[in-house]
């Protein structure tokens, strides 16, 4: 009797017990973006697995719940990063597979632009496991409130630097641009220090300076990690934007070129 | 990697008291926490690159990015089928109706 019970307390791998997944984002600013529902979630795990910015994040998250894998590791110099990301939503699956209640935590929105976050959900689900997603603040929450957008009033497209590109993604420039990962444009791997190559930076002002005023400029930004830090907002020319070291967690932001154009039957409905 | 300015950092956004007495006095809980020049001048400088260099000595591989690179294969292309073409059926001529004719089951 007392043996069955203590079987069933503490299942063995692939035993049948049902494994879960959560995955979440943490935010950008250490512990003060994560909504109490990811709190929740990362302290009632069994297991938190993590890929986060800096160590006091880790150190952070540990506090939370000492029972963590870091996921860093995956990455290597030279190691394509899709291979490190397939590899970290293996890590994942197997503990929900195993039967364990896993909380993946990623920094930012575990949505937005998070490979593993989706694989693992995926691989997750495909195992017949339940498997969700809570929100997170995304660096495009931050570049809103500390520029003082207001996407509403101006509209606003949003693409990954690599992928506008290479697919000629079609834009209006006469609408809020921002382009992701700028900092790691055409870039397949890591590496230590890493910031945008020249040479492929001068490929993008070559795509967007056509659609710009000569003298229009680009803001720089990167979120706030801390509450005792600033975020970064640079505004540069467009044009001599290849010249400016630009780091991967950089998110580049295009204001609009300003437009009369207007459609004047619509204009007419609101004519006083 | 400095653990002790981690756990600096932790103990400032877990502890509302630290971080009240960090803003009110930072040399006194620089020293407390027995922080290096170097870590008091990243914090000090409010730059967070700076501060990302003091925590990790830099040698940190970079995770700032979590998302593939976009995938340069290209779509499956469709088969073509082979399509037998067929005839199109010659467009039948409308019937002439007579000037004035009366409609069939037309009403007056």
């Amino acid at each position: 009797m007392q043996r069955g019970r203590r079987r069933a307390a503490a299942p063995p791998p692939e035993s049948g017990a049902r494994g879960s997944l959560v995955v979440v984002g943490i935010g950008l600013m250490l512990g003060r973006h994560t909504t109490t529902e990811t709190l929740d979630a990362i302290q009632r795990a069994e297991h938190v697995f993590h890929l986060l910015t800096n160590p006091a994040a880790e150190a952070w998250i540990r506090q939370l719940n000492p029972r963590t894998t870091a996921l860093g590791d995956c990455f290597h110099e030279g190691k394509s990063r899709s291979e490190s990301y397939a590899e970290m939503a293996e890590r994942i699956v197997a503990a929900v597979r195993a039967g364990e209640q896993v909380c993946a935590a990623f920094y930012g929105h575990p949505g937005v632009l998070v490979s593993p976050a989706y694989q693992a959900l995926v691989g997750a689900r495909r195992a017949g496991c339940p498997a969700r997603m809570l929100p997170g603040i995304s660096a495009e929450d931050c570049l809103f409130a500390d520029l003082t957008i207001d996407p509403r009033g101006l509209g606003w497209q949003s693409f990954e630097a690599s992928d506008f590109l290479l697919r000629q993604r079609r834009f209006d420039p006469t609408v809020a641009l921002i382009l992701w990962q700028v900092g790691v444009l055409g870039e397949p791997s890591v590496r230590r220090r890493m910031q945008a190559r020249a040479d492929r930076l001068q490929v993008l002002v070559e795509t967007l300076t056509p659609h710009y005023p000569r003298r229009h400029q680009a803001i720089v930004y990167e979120a706030s990690e801390f509450p005792i830090t600033d975020p970064v907002i640079d505004r540069v020319l467009l044009r001599r934007l290849a010249e400016q070291p630009l780091y991967p967690k950089t998110t580049l932001y295009i204001p609009p070129r300003p437009t009369t154009a207007q459609n004047r039957r619509v204009a007419g409905w609101f004519a006083p | 990697m400095s653990e002790n300015l981690s756990h600096f950092l932790v103990t400032l956004v877990s502890n509302p008291d630290r971080m009240a007495a960090y803003l009110a006095d930072p040399d006194r809980v620089f020293e407390e926490a027995g922080l290096t020049p170097e870590e008091r001048e990243a914090i000090r400088s409010r730059d967070g690159r700076k501060l990302d260099e003091a925590l990790t000595d830099g040698f940190r591989l970079q995770s700032y990015v979590n998302n593939d690179m976009p995938t340069t294969e290209k779509a499956p292309t469709r088969r073509k089928k082979s399509v037998v073409k067929k005839k199109k059926p010659a467009a039948r001529k409308p019937a002439r109706r007579k000037k004035g004719g009366k409609k069939k089951g037309s009403k007056r």
